[in-house]
């Protein structure tokens, strides 16, 4: 069982009633969770977006999360005030903001890393978006998008000043900003942080105005595909695409994502990975037109390592007497477990999830890929006899939903990204262990080349005793669909000692 | 005086209104007075038709048409003024809006039917299939249930059936009164429990049968099969209360029957670009009821590399359609 939860902060909107509406017209990814309390520990990507109207009360509730500036805080947040911005998504015909986020200079000449997901609106749609920016002296601009790094949330943008426009987009400045600008410098990579070193998040919470946070570097978040610094201090939405800085005034990673499950749980993108797309897009010209060609690059280069490094890595078994279940190594996926109450009477089971860290990569409002799931169910019908088992097996096998049906696609009306998935389904047999295996495959409509698989398993041995197990892969090739279906599928088996 | 031939007139419903008796050859029949069998039909000519005895061969009339507007209809066939034609025994004709049936002495007779007989095995017929049905239905709750479960999750539900089946046989019930006269309940109980039990039992073998065989199709058209057989159990229940028109409403019915099938086909491709609703079979039997031999994982898979191919070209079907409509 997944759900989704709405990602709205925990500081007021997440009880502002409207907050479903809000969710559809702001960049707010899907957050899929586990059907475990515990499970809620995944990163959500996006501080995202505030939430564009603000009720007094909504204001009034706010706990109190922000303390007193220390010393260092006041220093560091003057010196790099006239280098932060508000990235807004603004619709195209009107000056209504879809989105907002933010974002810190880093080339005199006015290049700006912000987040991708920020950005990814009018990246996606740039017929129906433009981008402008805001900076903390109130002066203001068009933006224009020189390059961007799908696979860690990282966009590079130019600050245009007013008068001049990207498209048809007018600055609402009232002064020419100064060039050459103020820059934030990157923190060097041979001087490591320390854990417990106290760093700074900058950038513009819900809208309201420019903030520092003050927090603690905590090393590197466990199980993250790729690196993503763990920093224990708070990231409201609109601060996606801001700097973190060290107590120099150096920039060590971008802030990107909360936990809204946890308390001062947060993300950072290390700055290296800014640092690399700023000198790749330095002298790129503005992306004007489809921007899918680039976006299927950086995704089949995304699934090609993710898939190598997931076959690389043997499944563990999961401890089943009977059964080998191919379960996944932590490495990058954590797994949650859960079984049924042991006094049911009914049909008993456990069953494991487990997900990739940090959700996977954005290419719609609420669409993600490049991520891969495992799970399965090991149940116990001997309460239940073979007629009653057989009945409650055959409902959970047919529990279960793909792809392009997504209700909350449906829910929002928003198109699916993939075709309606295509099936093939059989008996197969692993080492002499009947199952029951269906295959499905959709393809992407805009991410020519990419797939999503889908795999259902369930074992036919037993007149009441059986596992169910599913594995998706979201975006990749055709060649690691088939590789991974067959991977999965080889996972089961006998157990030893049956 | 010998009877000859008996000139019955029928309503609309084929029951004989009032009967004439002939003693003698020929019979006239229309509005006029002075016609032996004289009708009340506005749409009747005064003097409409002429019976006469066939002079040779089995039992039968020649019927002669008057001098009429509207002629007289015998099966398909319509009679023009002067026209005549020869009628077996108890064959049936219309003048105006008037239904007429002759009956020849000496013509053979069905035999009798037997009356409480019959009455009493079709009875029984009917209070074993309702049990049947509670049974059926008690035994689908009882695989829903938990071990144990009290009385108190079967009884609500059973006697939920038990008043949808009486509900729906009594209304139509009223549509026999409606048409026939009189309430008929039973026939109407009777054709709806044998229709559900059939619906059923062919959901659940063709279930059972997709997963022995392996043969996902049988599971996915039971859909359609239930919609077939849901029309032909409407069908059964119009041609009780119109008994004549027995093939009409059958023609009726399946054509309807093949509208809705097109068009939930139709709204499946619209949807899901397949015909059927069901993505996969999911019904999981015993694994003692499975007959089709596993295959080694290779070959299922070589099955869906054709899928690439349309998956692709469906992507891009997509995408096109997408951007004709925002056009």
């Amino acid at each position: 069982m997944t759900f989704t939860r709405c990602l709205e902060p925990l500081t007021g909107p997440a009880r502002d009633p409207r907050c479903g509406r809000s969710s559809i017209v702001n960049q707010r990814p899907r957050l899929l969770l586990l059907g475990s309390a515990i499970a809620l520990a995944v990163a959500s990507p996006c501080a995202g977006a505030a939430a564009p109207q603000q009720s007094p009360s909504v204001e009034r509730d706010r706990p109190q999360v922000e303390a007193p500036l220390s010393p260092g805080a006041q220093r560091i947040f003057e010196a790099a005030r006239d280098k932060l911005l508000q990235v807004r998504t603004l619709l195209r015909e009107q000056d209504s903001q879809a989105s907002v986020g933010s974002g810190f200079i880093v080339d005199a000449d006015g290049l700006v890393i912000t987040n991708y997901h920020v950005v990814s609106q009018f990246a996606l749609q740039p017929q129906r978006y433009r981008l402008a920016y805001t900076r903390a002296g109130g002066s203001s601009g068009a933006l224009q998008l020189l390059a961007f790094d799908a696979a860690h949330d990282l966009a590079l943008v130019r600050m245009l000043p007013a008068g001049e426009s990207s498209g048809a987009v007018q600055g609402r400045g009232e002064a020419t900003p100064a060039r050459p600008f103020g820059v934030l410098h990157f923190r060097s990579r041979a001087l490591p942080l320390a854990n417990g070193e106290r760093i700074y998040s900058l950038g513009n919470p819900l809208d309201i105005g420019f903030a520092v946070h003050e927090g603690n570097y905590s090393g590197l978040m466990q199980r993250s595909f790729y690196p993503r610094i763990f920093f224990a201090g708070a990231l409201n939405p609109g601060t996606s695409g801001g700097p973190t800085l060290d107590r120099e005034g150096q920039v060590i990673g971008v802030n990107s994502a909360t936990q809204p499950a946890g308390q001062q749980v947060s993300f950072l993108v290390p700055a290296e990975f800014a640092e690399e797309l700023l000198q790749r897009g330095r002298t790129a010209s503005p992306i004007t037109g489809d921007v899918y060609p680039e976006l299927t690059r950086q995704l089949l280069a995304h699934q090609a390592l993710l898939v190598q490094r997931f076959l690389a890595l043997p499944w563990r078994g999961a401890g089943h007497p009977r059964y080998r279940i191919p379960v996944p190594q932590e490495d990058f996926m954590r797994c949650w477990g859960s079984s049924s109450r042991a006094e049911s009477k009914g049909l008993q089971f456990e069953r494991s999830d487990c997900e990739m860290e940090g959700g996977g990569i954005l290419v719609g409002a609420f669409q993600q890929t490049g991520r891969l799931s495992v799970r399965h169910e090991a149940y116990d019908g001997s309460r239940l006899g073979a007629l009653r088992f057989a009945q409650a097996y055959s409902n959970s096998f047919r529990n279960e939903r793909f792809g392009a049906g997504d209700f909350r696609n449906v829910l929002l009306g928003i198109g699916s990204a993939t075709t309606e998935p295509q099936c093939q389904e059989s008996f197969v047999d692993r080492e002499g262990l009947p199952l029951r295996a269906v295959v499905c495959l959709s393809a992407y409509r805009k991410l020519k080349g990419l797939f999503d698989l889908s795999v259902l398993v369930t074992t036919v041995d037993a007149n009441t005793q059986g596992v169910q197990g599913r594995f998706d892969a979201r975006g990749v090739d055709f060649d690691n669909t088939m590789r991974l279906a067959r991977y999965y599928l080889d996972g089961y088996g006998w157990n030893g000692s049956h | 005086m010998e009877r000859l031939a008996l000139i019955e007139v029928l309503d609309q419903d084929s029951r004989v209104v009032h009967a004439v008796p002939v003693t003698r050859w020929p019979v006239s029949v229309g509005r006029s007075l002075d016609c032996d069998v004289v009708l009340q039909d506005p749409y009747v000519a005064a003097h409409h038709v002429l019976l006469d005895t066939a002079a040779e061969g089995p039992p039968g009339v020649v019927l002669t048409a008057g001098a009429s507007v509207n002629g007289v209809q015998i099966g398909r066939r319509l009679l023009g003024p002067g026209a005549s034609v020869r009628l077996p025994a108890g064959s049936e004709f219309r003048a105006g809006l008037t239904a007429l049936r002759v009956r020849l002495a000496g013509e053979e007779l069905a035999a009798e039917r037997p009356l409480r007989h019959a009455e009493h095995m079709r009875l029984l017929g009917t209070a074993g299939a309702l049990a049947a049905l509670l049974l059926w239905i008690a035994g689908l709750l009882w695989l829903e249930n938990v071990p144990g479960a009290g009385w108190d999750n079967y009884v609500p539900q059973l006697l939920g059936a038990l008043f949808a089946v009486a509900a729906w046989s009594s209304l139509w019930g009223l549509g026999s009164k409606l048409f026939q006269r009189h309430f008929r309940f039973l026939p109407h109980l009777h054709l709806l429990l044998g229709f559900v039990l059939a619906i059923l039992s062919v959901d659940a073998l063709l279930a059972l049968a997709s997963f022995a065989l392996s043969a996902p199709w049988l599971s996915h058209i039971r859909g359609w099969v239930r919609i077939v057989m849901i029309a032909a159990l409407l069908s059964a229940h119009v041609s009780l209360l119109l008994p004549n028109r027995r093939r009409a409403v059958a023609l009726a019915f399946a054509l309807l029957c093949l509208l809705v099938l097109s068009v939930d086909g139709a709204l499946t491709w619209r949807h899901h670009q397949r015909l059927f609703d069901e993505l996969y079979a999911a019904t999981l039997a015993p694994p003692a009821l499975r007959l089709a031999r596993t295959e080694p994982v290779g070959k299922l898979l070589d099955s869906l590399l054709p899928l690439r191919a349309s998956l692709e070209q469906r992507a891009r079907q997509d995408e096109a359609d997408d951007a004709t409509s925002e056009r």
